[in-house]
C-alpha cells in the first residue's frame, strides 16, 4: 500500500521536501503540481491573498483525497501540502506531488487530486486589490 | 452576539429535550456574524436545516448565501436533513476556494 503525506502549513512550502517524500526506488515518474498566486484575477490586479481554513476538517479531507488517489490509481505515494495565512504574488498556496511506476498514472492522479481539493477541502481565499478585498467562492457543487 | 445564546425560557419541557451544538463559521459568513464559533441550544431531534433557520433569524444577512452553503457535521459533509446529536459540531460555509485560480 502506498504512502500519503498531507500537511497544512503557515510558511513557505518546501518543494524539495515534498518531492523527496514521494520519491521511491520503484517509482519511475514523479509529477509535481505547484499552485502559484497570480497577479490578477480576470484582469483585475491582485496585491496579495489570505487563505483561511477549517483546520480539523481540511486536513481530514486532504487525507481522504490522498487515500482515495492511492485506491483509484496505481501510484506509489502522494503528498498534498496547502498553505494558509497571507500569500504574496508568486508564492505557492498548494503543492501536490505524486510518484508512480509510470507517468500516465502520476499525471492522472495528480490532476484528480487538485481538482477534488478545489471542490471539497474547506479552505477559502480572500483577494486584496488596490481598492478593496473580496472573499472568493468556488462554484456551488453537489456533494455526494 | 456570539458565544452562548440565551435559551428561551420553556418550563413546559424537561431539560433533556434540548441539545447543544457548536457552530463553526468561515469566510464571508464569519465576517457577517462577527465571530467564528458559537454554541446553540436546539430542541432534541433538530436537523441541520432547523439550526440554519435559527441562525438566519439572528443573522438575516446570511440569506443571500442560503442556496449555495455547504454544511458539515463533525468534519463530514452532511445534508440539511441530517439530525443533530448533543455535542455535534456543525460547520457552515460558502463553496470552498482553496488552491489557486478560479473554477479550475
Amino acid at each position: 500500500m502506498g504512502n500519503a503525506f498531507c500537511e497544512l502549513v503557515e510558511c513557505e512550502i518546501d518543494r524539495t521536501r515534498l518531492i523527496d517524500l514521494v520519491r521511491d526506488p520503484s517509482a519511475g515518474a514523479i509529477v509535481h503540481f505547484d499552485g502559484v498566486v497570480r497577479d490578477n484575477t480576470e484582469g483585475r490586479p491582485v496585491h496579495y491573498l489570505e487563505y483561511e481554513c477549517y483546520p480539523e476538517m481540511a486536513l481530514l479531507e486532504m487525507n481522504r483525497i490522498a487515500e482515495s488517489a492511492l485506491q483509484e490509481f496505481p501510484i506509489v505515494s502522494i503528498a498534498i501540502f496547502h498553505r494558509t495565512g497571507r500569500l504574496n504574488i508568486g508564492e505557492s498556496s498548494v503543492q501536490i506531488c505524486v510518484s508512480s511506476a509510470h507517468r500516465g498514472d502520476a499525471f492522472r492522479a495528480c490532476m484528480h487530486a487538485i481538482d477534488t481539493l478545489k471542490k471539497t477541502v474547506p479552505i477559502w481565499k480572500k483577494e486584496f486589490y488596490n481598492d478593496g478585498q473580496c472573499w472568493i467562492e468556488g462554484p456551488p457543487t453537489t456533494k455526494d | 452576539m456570539c458565544g452562548k445564546e440565551t435559551p428561551e425560557a420553556d418550563h413546559s419541557r424537561p431539560a433533556a429535550s434540548k441539545i447543544r451544538v457548536r457552530v463553526r463559521l468561515f469566510a464571508s459568513l464569519a465576517d457577517i456574524a462577527g465571530c467564528r464559533e458559537l454554541d446553540i441550544d436546539l430542541p432534541a431531534g433538530a436537523s441541520v436545516a432547523s439550526l440554519y433557520e435559527r441562525l438566519q433569524l439572528t443573522y438575516p444577512n446570511f440569506r443571500p448565501y442560503t442556496q449555495r452553503l455547504m454544511f458539515a457535521v463533525n468534519y463530514d459533509y452532511a445534508g440539511q436533513d441530517r439530525q443533530l446529536q448533543p455535542g455535534d459540531e456543525v460547520g457552515i460555509f460558502p463553496p470552498v476556494s482553496g488552491g489557486c485560480g478560479r473554477h479550475g
